[in-house]
């Protein structure tokens, strides 16, 4: 911590590598295509990078770096969503060739593309609704404790443990032929 | 939600399953899971789901070699000074400022000089409004009086010793009986 606060690109090399993918996961969970979720991973590291001098450490590094991530997220999924289908359309077009569009514009994964179970995941993370997904993938996937995740989203923990139990629910519901 | 058939409710058997409840709790359900199907079923299936994820979360990470790239990616962003750039979202996350104790010790004085000034308005005008009362009852008709903040008042004029009642609400004209 004191390197990375000493602006140290060693330290940050190693945040970065430690936490990338869990970063990326959160991102792709709230954005669902892959490039989307790159951009607002950098732009995560890049805050972090930015305002580690002011981090206090009232709460833990990678508390504090998924919650970027999370803002970081959401703020990118507003700004698409203002965007308009067309426009988002003409935005990709511009910024990629008509291969990688087909892609991006409705993914699953790469990974998921060529397994069926994985599909079947991405598919039922899908259909919960953003509330439930977000919390499944901070405390399913991510493993970030009840007061970690009241602490990112701005709930309450009994909150986060009502959401948590239903999020499940629905889970199983769509995953009933796997289980 | 409640779990009809048990004393413990599902949150809590979803709680327990992520060790975020205290010993003795954790140590009842424990105890209680060994004997009871339903609620052992219930965190399988839990168990399972999250079986599930974890396996989808290795596959999607192994997979995703674009990843690899990212530090370098950063790397010219940051000697491009494109972090410098400010966003919205520097405002709605809370990155705080380190304060020093002068501040701290000037912000805890400032809000106990405000409570303290807030009463004291408080107090002096609600004096102020009973004196205004209490002449009007006696030389004005009160159908043409507004008063503010209080909804009902019992009061008993000084000349001819009746009851007034008033019934009024925020901001509006007043309804009296006398």
């Amino acid at each position: 911590m004191v390197r990375l606060k000493a602006g140290d690109e060693r330290a940050f090399e190693k945040l970065v590598e430690r936490y990338q993918s869990k970063v990326f996961m959160i991102a792709y969970s709230i954005l669902k295509n892959e490039d989307d979720a790159y951009d607002a991973t950098q732009d995560a590291f890049l805050k972090v990078y930015k305002y580690i001098g002011n981090f206090r450490e009232t709460s833990s590094l990678y508390t504090w770096l998924y919650k970027i991530a999370y803002h970081v997220s959401i703020d990118i999924y507003r700004k698409r969503k203002k965007m308009g289908a067309t426009e988002y359309l003409d935005y990709m077009d511009s910024n990629q060739d008509m291969d990688t569009l087909h892609h991006v514009v409705r993914s699953p994964s790469s990974y998921a593309s060529n397994n069926e179970l994985a599909k079947s995941i991405e598919e039922s993370l899908d259909k919960l609704s953003d509330q439930h997904r977000e919390i499944i993938i901070l405390r399913e996937m991510e493993g970030l404790s009840y007061s970690e995740i009241s602490e990112i989203l701005g709930i309450s923990s009994g909150t986060v443990m009502s959401r948590i139990h239903h999020a499940r629910l629905n889970l199983q519901k769509y995953l009933k032929e796997h289980l | 939600m409640q779990n009809n058939e048990c004393k413990y409710s599902y949150e809590d058997l979803s709680a327990y399953y992520d060790g975020e409840l205290n010993n003795k709790k954790m140590l009842l359900i424990s105890t209680h899971i060994d004997e009871c199907e339903k609620c052992k079923a219930y965190i399988d299936n839990i168990e399972k789901t999250s079986g599930l994820l974890s396996s989808y979360i290795d596959g999607f990470n192994s997979s995703n070699s674009r990843l690899d790239s990212l530090y370098d990616d950063l790397k010219k962003k940051i000697d491009d000074k494109e972090h410098l750039k400010e966003s919205s979202v520097d405002k709605i996350i809370e990155f705080p400022q380190k304060r020093s104790n002068f501040i701290n010790y000037a912000t805890t004085v400032f809000a106990i000089a405000a409570i303290l000034l807030f009463s004291i308005i408080f107090v002096s005008k609600k004096s102020i409004f009973s004196n205004n009362v209490s002449s009007k009852v006696n030389t004005t008709s009160v159908d043409s009086l507004e008063y503010s903040k209080f909804n009902a008042m019992i009061y008993k004029t000084k000349d001819d010793n009746k009851t007034v009642i008033w019934l009024f609400e925020e901001d509006s004209d007043i309804d009296d009986s006398i």
